[in-house]
């Protein structure tokens, strides 16, 4: 037997070459494996949802009569509704329902819950992709400036302005904007809702001060993230090869910057994409705006069973959705990442 | 222009800014090496050898003071260029082979398209430049080139990266090639490789190449004239055999004589250790990661007082086995301790303590020696103070109050081996714990678990890939190769009759390298450099 040198090595097994790096094969081994986790996960969520609106304090039905109604009357009204017996077959008649698209009709409101909830669902993502390209840019602009000039008077002045920035909640910020700009300058309408469904123009207008409350509380931490990217980047020993192979600074940020830069971040981005996409109860309420956040409150306060289970099964769907997207994002960006089970 | 130097320098001073004022890093250094021409600069961390090369490429940390009456590479001036045509020189004068290849490569792009950068900037058209990587590659005996050329740095070896990072430096067809430590974290097979790989390229290239190392048998044995650095100074210069085989300044005679001797074992120790039987019995130990075998039914027994070395490449198991009978990771089949349970309270001390490679990362970065050494006699149910511990272990008294990163690796690996010997534990385990350090702290530190081993009775599993110093601190040695102990048996042994093919190559590489320097006196064994490397 010889000794194998470390040219022969590398075609030895254990070590995957070739096929399995392909990107193709990595994505759609993730989705495979997705396929088989976002609906577990789901299930899991739609349990938990379902027993703990029934731990919370609230009768739907005297919600529904009024306090006049007799206590036998607010029975027969859940009765009818559906609302008693066992748990368990209460849940099961409930899924298999949500399964086949009979969602039921939203107690507070009197209408079907799907469409319901399908339109707010509509104006929340407007309001959040709205939030979340204003945000993305500006964190990368800010975090890079800072990178490249890491510990000089420019980083430590925008430090100091996003830690400030970040210390104020965004019912303060919202507030503030709303002085300013819709009661002040007149530029806005105060009140959101009534314009959501206009034109794209009009719902444009209406959805810049929400949009721009939701980016500025997310702003701080993401623009720090890719301050830390970048830096680590920079300092990095892949970057000095650069450097010394002789390359122009525009080819050394393009190809050896900025994705490296970026890989801690888009984790991050991946997160906060599923957050907004899911509604912001605050910022919603704040603004009056017809969003999933907004509609999801409501129904928490008068306990509303159906548009509750409902409304919280559709944010899990977008945020899972928003995390497969971050993942696939990863496989794209860094070779190195296998969404493997097992030691490595 | 071609008959320029590759480098010329007189007179240069580099210093930097340290926290109490400049520090200088380069005294008064002169340095010509002609073309073609392979020079070794050799000196301990912090004697300013990579801070001198890296001056030729002008690539310092912000804030460095460089002067010099003159300092040109391949008769281009190096401190009047300006941004553009410092670019060029470094894209065309000089490049580097970096310590640790798997840093120096972008994760995130395949080890062709680095390589083809390189063309790209030296005008080549994309098809061109891809075949002119293919034969890069193949030039490095890299093969199949075409799928190696796909693949990104994670999913190569060690050596093989630093094949990639030299095709790489040599794509641009330099004058000068800097090698920085280039083999320090191989072993030593792909380090015998990999040099000489170097040295064919030269031959065929024509370059002039910098070799920056600790390791003065590996710079003798690859260069024609050697430096030695002192503090910034340039303390003795001359043909390479000259300076090793006679040293005139003393401090090269130090270096010299802090080599691990490859002659000298360990002096047998009184023999009462057998008589209790073994301390540790592993049997049938059997670790797999996924589907790859990292360890395979290995069978083994510790002596009690016994100091068991372990050698074998990166990847052949030898940590995963340190790792599994500290208890650290799973595995199948039976490790037995022979002792018993030591208590305090309801808690069981730990029968084991390891000394890692990187003391750097194994210490708490916020807190000061004298805490960790508390700790750690409190965990480990030591009767000792934390003097009395540190002035055992040879931690000097005054460092107890410092913080790890104001310690010198040396120091940082003494604490760490305190740390383990801060309560009577059985069985410590070092897993490469002076790769990191150079010769001279090396030879302290093996010094020193020696010295502790005779004073505590303490059992030792010594893992490394130096062969020469596993058999300085080692009874009986164990080869691991491919996760299987192919041999296992004393010391001398080992040496004089390696009887698994593995084993022979790993002891050949250890003797040419020590061999290569000099026309060997005797016939047979290997030149002895340092008989004075353990006084005991």
């Amino acid at each position: 037997m010889s000794v194998l040198s470390d040219q022969a090595a590398a075609l030895a097994p254990g070590r995957r070459p070739g096929l399995w790096s392909g990107r193709r094969s990595r994505v759609l081994t993730l989705l495979g494996r997705r396929l088989i986790q976002i609906p577990v996960v789901l299930f899991v969520v739609s349990i938990l949802t379902f027993w703990l609106i029934e731990l919370v304090p609230g009768d739907p039905g005297r919600n529904a009569l009024g306090q006049y109604a007799t206590p036998a009357q607010v029975r027969a009204w859940d009765v009818s509704n559906g609302l008693t017996g066992p748990i368990t077959g209460r849940y099961l008649h409930w899924l298999s329902d949500f399964v086949s698209g009979n969602w039921g009709t939203s107690f507070v409101y009197q209408v079907p819950s799907r469409p319901l909830v399908f339109g707010h669902l509509v104006n929340t993502l407007f309001l959040g992709l709205f939030a979340f390209v204003l945000l993305v840019p500006l964190a990368l602009v800010l975090g890079s400036i800072q990178a490249y000039r890491e510990g000089g008077r420019t980083d430590r002045g925008i430090t100091i302005a996003l830690m400030s920035l970040s210390s104020v909640p965004e019912f303060v910020i919202g507030v503030l904007l709303l002085v300013v700009f819709a009661v002040g300058l007149n530029l806005v309408p105060v009140e959101s809702g009534a314009f959501a469904t206009g034109d794209f123009a009009q719902r444009l207008q209406v959805t810049t001060l929400p949009a721009v409350t939701l980016a500025v509380a997310y702003l701080a931490v993401l623009a720090r993230m890719v301050r830390t990217g970048t830096a680590g980047a920079l300092t990095a020993q892949f970057h000095r090869t650069a450097v010394l192979k002789g390359l122009r600074p525009a080819q050394i940020v393009r190809r050896h910057v900025a994705r490296n830069a970026l890989i801690p971040t888009l984790q991050l981005v991946g997160i906060y994409l599923g957050t907004l996409l899911g509604g912001s109860a605050v910022v919603e309420t704040l603004f009056n705006y017809p969003g999933l956040g907004a509609l999801l409150v409501v129904a928490a306060e008068r306990k509303d069973p159906v548009l509750l289970t409902d409304g919280v099964m559709i944010t899990g769907v977008i945020a899972l959705l928003a995390l497969l997207l971050t993942d696939i994002g990863l496989i794209l960006m860094d070779p190195r990442i296998r969404f493997e089970a097992g030691e490595s | 222009m071609t008959d320029a130097p590759a480098v010329q320098v007189r007179g240069l001073v580099v210093s930097y800014r340290g926290r109490s004022g400049p520090v200088t890093a380069v005294r008064d250094l002169d340095l010509t090496i002609a073309p073609g021409e392979s020079y070794g600069l050799v000196g301990e961390s912090g004697s300013g050898k990579s801070t001198a090369a890296m001056t030729l490429t002008r690539y310092l940390p912000p804030g460095t003071g460089v002067t010099a009456a003159e300092l040109s590479v391949a008769g281009t001036g190096v401190l009047a260029l300006d941004t553009p045509a410092l670019r060029r020189f470094r894209a065309g004068a000089l490049s580097v082979v970096y310590q640790e290849p798997g840093l120096a490569l972008d994760p995130t792009m395949t080890v062709g398209r680095q390589i083809e950068e390189v063309y790209r900037l030296h005008g080549a058209g994309r098809a061109q430049a891809r075949a002119r990587t293919r034969a890069a590659i193949e030039r490095v005996r890299l093969s199949p080139a075409g799928q190696i050329a796909k693949r990104y740095p994670h999913e190569l070896s060690g050596g093989q990266q630093q094949r990639i990072v030299i095709a790489m430096a040599l794509a641009s067809e330099p004058r000068l090639l800097i090698l920085d430590e280039p083999t320090t974290g191989l072993d030593s097979r792909v380090e015998t490789e990999i040099m000489a790989l170097i040295d064919g390229l030269r031959a065929e290239l024509g370059f002039a190449s910098i070799l920056i190392s600790h390791n003065l048998p590996l710079i003798a044995a690859h260069c024609q004239r050697i430096g030695v650095l002192e503090g910034g100074v340039l303390v003795e210069e001359g043909a390479a055999a000259d300076v090793l085989l006679a040293p005139r300044h003393p401090y090269t005679r130090s270096l010299i004589a802090a080599l691990p001797d490859i002659n000298a074992v360990r002096p047998p120790r009184p023999a009462a250790d057998t008589a209790q039987g073994p301390l540790v019995t592993v049997e049938h130990l059997t670790k797999r990661f996924q589907q790859k075998a990292a360890l395979s039914d290995v069978s083994f027994t510790i002596g009690r007082a016994e100091a068991l070395g372990l050698v074998g490449e990166s990847g052949s198991g030898k940590t995963t086995l340190g790792l599994s009978l500290a208890g650290l990771t799973s595995y199948d089949g039976t490790i037995t301790f022979h002792t018993e349970d030591r208590r305090r309270g309801r808690r069981t001390l730990p029968r084991v303590q390891v000394v890692f490679q990187n003391a750097d990362s194994s210490l708490n970065p916020r807190r000061s020696v004298r805490q960790v050494l508390a700790r750690s006699i409190e965990l480990l149910g030591g009767d000792q103070t934390v003097e009395e511990l540190a002035n055992r272990t040879g931690v000097g008294p005054d460092l107890l109050a410092k913080l790890p990163h104001e310690l010198s690796g040396g120091q940082k690996q003494r604490v760490a081996i305190a740390r383990a010997f801060a309560g009577p534990v059985p069985l410590v385990i070092c897993d490469e714990p002076t790769s990191a350090l150079d010769v001279s702290s090396q030879a302290r530190l093996l010094d020193l678990l020696a010295e502790l081993q005779d004073r505590t009775g303490v059992s030792y599993l010594f893992i490394s890939h130096d062969l020469a110093v596993v058999r300085q601190v080692s009874d009986r040695i164990g080869v691991l190769y491919d996760g299987e102990l192919v041999e296992l048996k004393a010391a001398e042994e080992i040496f004089r009759h390696p009887e698994h093919p593995y084993t022979r190559s790993l002891v050949d590489s250890a003797l040419a390298l020590r061999q290569a320097q000099a026309p060997s006196p005797a016939p047979a064994p290997a030149p002895d450099f340092g008989g004075v490397a353990r006084a005991d």
